[in-house]
């Protein structure tokens, strides 16, 4: 029986794992071997340079490591306050106050529209001359307010952060699920024994959220290594290189300098850090441990 | 059960191996050798070839509301019309140039280039010869002189590299200024600044009455704020000048780039828009189109623009003058123009003859009747009723004949990363969080990466 059941396992996973390989495992494999050559579209030889491109990276090249600090601090900003934002909603909405489904439906609009189409929309609204957020300043009696939020290089980093930091509707609809899925009889335990509607967010509902909050954790840090449009749609990485990420830099180098192994060398840093990020969350929330 | 397992694995593996060598094998009945251009084909297909019309891909930026977009839409009906039995012009639509650039850069790192390449402005054509994917168009030209007599010397050896022919330009693009005489006349200015001193004369004299001067940007590639720049730079003196006119400079430390920062500094913090910082082309175009402000950097093809109700109000046109740069500069230079990628020799005639049709006098003539295009052609004139036509346009090539300092633009002069490392850096320049100094160094360090 085990082994029939074992070769059903195989079947069905089979398909998956050639995908996997044919569109992950070999494009990945081809980007880390690479990473060790000189490959530029104007030369037409590829030679094999060892650490070169690393060892430029990290110590000649200050796009590089502007970009690396950028990514990284995004990555924290977004595994810490967007969570801790969307966390928070979840644990508003799951008392059902009036309007919650609405308010739920609102808070996840961001995430629905298209990235390029909400950088637009912002661009717009950080507009320095008929933006509505100068306008508003404006209209509290600031006159004539026209601060270039994306393009001013002491608030361009806050402008691009704010374009999907606040916007944690995933976050909130997958935390609101878990807290939905808690048995009822565990609140009433708590409220028997005397715990506080505060106390029973506190000790009851919170850890039993320790997964989902991991695993959201997760999702938030490693979009930042993939954050691409946003930027490229309004700052391009400027001024200068205040809002420059590593994927913006990458696709610059590869595409802007035909420089495809040097970009490759940012990617496999990119698999690296993914991979640190996956290791040390794991660690922390202790993901794939049922607490129930 | 392992056993199994494996044996599972393999037929599985076998399978998908029969399915991709399958569609490989299918590529390579169809694929060809090429071989400096020339190419030699393998198809299975020969026969049908002689039946059926030979297909040839042709992206394209022009179309939507870029302004040459009816003229192609024009070409190729009529292209259709003569020779739709033969060849068969499969257009991929690809809105904005900088896609197109991205999309072509992208195809030609995998080998698999469409077979028109426009590379007007962006030197693709470089790129695709490192890659040996370009059809020597020598053969073609000597075995049309009346097609090769389309284009000066000047654009043919631009286009040339080891004595063969590579490409050719559909236009020639003078670029100077266009300025607004309602709002001129309105501060008592008569005409154009002869000197860059009288033109910053002129930007205080506007500022003062309370219009804004320049229209300038900063995104994409500062394509506006260049214009000036250049021609700051380009009418400077001997230095300025053959730095201007130098392709792929790598030392942005020199006086007269220096200069032309402090002065465009200047100008983005006094001179221009608010929104000019970070600001792209179409915001540059409608401050001016909406008198918002008083010049702009373009070329003819915006004429166009001047007589577009939906961008404009009605009479504007009558409004714009237009003017060669202080100084006495002009930006015109051979361009790069279309060449041929087609990987097969039917493909690669049937691209010739389509180019032919887009790019020949008579299809010069279309252009510069549809649009206002300057032809390529030196022996087509402008006549009574195209000046009529185009007032802008003929007042610029009158302007242009006195016209002592020539040179290219930047877009096409410059590497693409700095071109990009200007517009990312333009923003902390206007700001003053950078010196024009440290801007020029900036600029030499990235072209130095290539």
């Amino acid at each position: 029986m085990d082994k029939k059941r074992n070769l059903y396992i195989a079947i069905f996973l089979m398909p998956a794992i050639i995908i996997f390989v044919i569109i992950y495992l070999i494009p990945v494999y081809n980007v880390i071997t690479t990473s060790f050559l000189e490959w530029n579209l104007f030369v037409g030889d590829k030679t094999f340079i060892g650490l070169d491109n690393y060892i430029n990276a990290f110590t000649n090249d200050s796009l590089f490591m502007a970009s690396l600090k950028n990514t990284l601090i995004w990555v924290v900003l977004q595994g810490t306050f967007h969570v801790g934002l969307g966390t928070m909603v979840a644990l508003f909405l799951a008392d059902k106050p009036k309007m919650w489904k609405f308010m739920r439906v609102s808070y996840m609009l961001p995430n629905m529209i298209s990235g390029a189409a909400f950088a637009i929309i912002l661009l717009n609204i950080y507009n320095p001359e008929i933006g509505l957020i100068n306008q508003f300043i404006s209209f509290l009696g600031v006159e004539n307010f026209q601060q270039n939020w994306f393009f001013d290089t002491s608030t361009a980093f806050f402008a691009v952060t704010m374009t999907w930091l606040p916007y944690a509707g995933l976050v909130a609809i997958l935390v609101l699920a878990e807290i939905m899925s808690i048995p009822t009889s565990l609140y009433e335990a708590a409220a028997i024994a005397g715990a506080t509607k505060f106390q029973q967010k506190l000790y009851v509902t919170l850890p039993l959220l320790k997964n989902i909050i991991g695993t959201c954790v997760l999702i938030s840090a490693t979009s930042m290594l993939k954050e691409f449009e946003h930027i490229y749609l309004t700052t391009n990485g400027g001024p200068g290189s205040t809002t420059l990420s590593l994927p913006l830099y990458l696709y610059k180098t590869a595409l802007i300098e035909n420089n495809y192994a040097y970009a490759n060398t940012m990617g496999t840093i990119l698999v690296i850090i993914g991979f640190l990020i996956i290791f040390v969350i794991n660690k922390l929330f202790v993901l794939g441990h049922s607490d129930r | 059960m392992y056993n199994r397992l494996i044996k599972l694995t393999l037929v599985i593996a076998l399978c998908c191996s029969v399915v991709l060598a399958g569609c490989s094998s299918t590529d390579k009945e169809s694929n060809t050798d090429t071989s400096k251009g020339t190419t030699t084909t393998k198809s299975t297909d020969d026969k049908k070839s002689a039946e059926e019309p030979v297909s040839i891909l042709f992206p394209t930026f022009q179309v939507g509301v870029n302004s040459s977009a009816p003229l192609l839409t024009e070409n190729l009906r009529l292209f259709e019309e003569q020779y739709g039995d033969k060849i068969n012009v499969q257009l991929e639509e690809i809105p904005g140039d900088q896609a197109y650039v991205d999309k072509m850069k992208i195809l030609l790192s995998a080998g698999d280039l469409p077979d028109l390449v426009y590379a007007g402005g962006y030197n693709l054509l470089d790129l695709a010869l490192a890659k040996d994917q370009v059809v020597d168009l020598t053969a073609y030209l000597e075995a049309d002189p009346e097609w090769k007599e389309s284009f000066t010397e000047d654009d043919l050896a631009f286009n040339s590299r080891d004595g063969k022919y590579y490409g050719v330009p559909e236009e020639k693009q003078p670029i100077g200024y266009f300025y607004n005489k309602e709002l001129f006349a309105q501060v008592g200015i008569e005409g154009p600044a002869k000197t860059w001193d009288e033109f910053f004369e002129q930007c205080e004299v506007l500022l003062e009455a309370g219009i804004i001067p320049v229209s300038m940007d900063s995104a994409d590639s500062g394509w506006v704020t260049n214009l000036w720049l250049n021609s700051m730079v380009a009418t400077s003196g001997p230095e300025g000048l053959e730095f201007a006119n130098a392709y792929y400079p790598k030392d942005f430390n020199n006086p007269a780039f220096i200069d032309g920062m402090s002065k465009i500094q200047m100008m983005y913090q006094k001179y221009t828009t608010v929104d000019a910082v970070g600001g792209k082309y179409e915001h540059a175009a409608n401050n001016f189109l909406s008198g918002k402000t008083a010049m702009i950097a373009n070329g003819p093809w915006m004429i166009a623009d001047f007589n577009d109700s939906d961008k404009t109000e009605e009479g504007f046109a009558d409004k714009v003058g237009s003017a060669i740069y202080p100084g006495n500069g002009l930006y015109d230079a051979p361009m790069y123009g279309y060449f041929v990628a087609s990987k097969d020799e039917a493909k690669a005639d049937a691209t010739v003859e389509f180019l032919k049709f887009i790019t020949d006098e008579e299809a010069q003539l279309r252009g510069l009747d549809m649009i206002g295009r300057i032809p390529a052609s030196p022996s087509i004139e402008l006549t009574d009723e195209i000046k009529a036509k185009y007032p802008l346009l003929a007042e610029l090539i009158e302007a242009s004949a006195a016209v002592e300092y020539r040179y290219p633009t930047t877009q096409s002069a410059w590497y693409p990363n700095v071109v990009d490392r200007f517009s990312s850096e333009a923003p902390a320049l206007a700001t003053g969080d950078i010196t024009p100094e440290e801007f020029a160094e900036r600029m030499t360090e990235t072209a130095e990466k290539n």
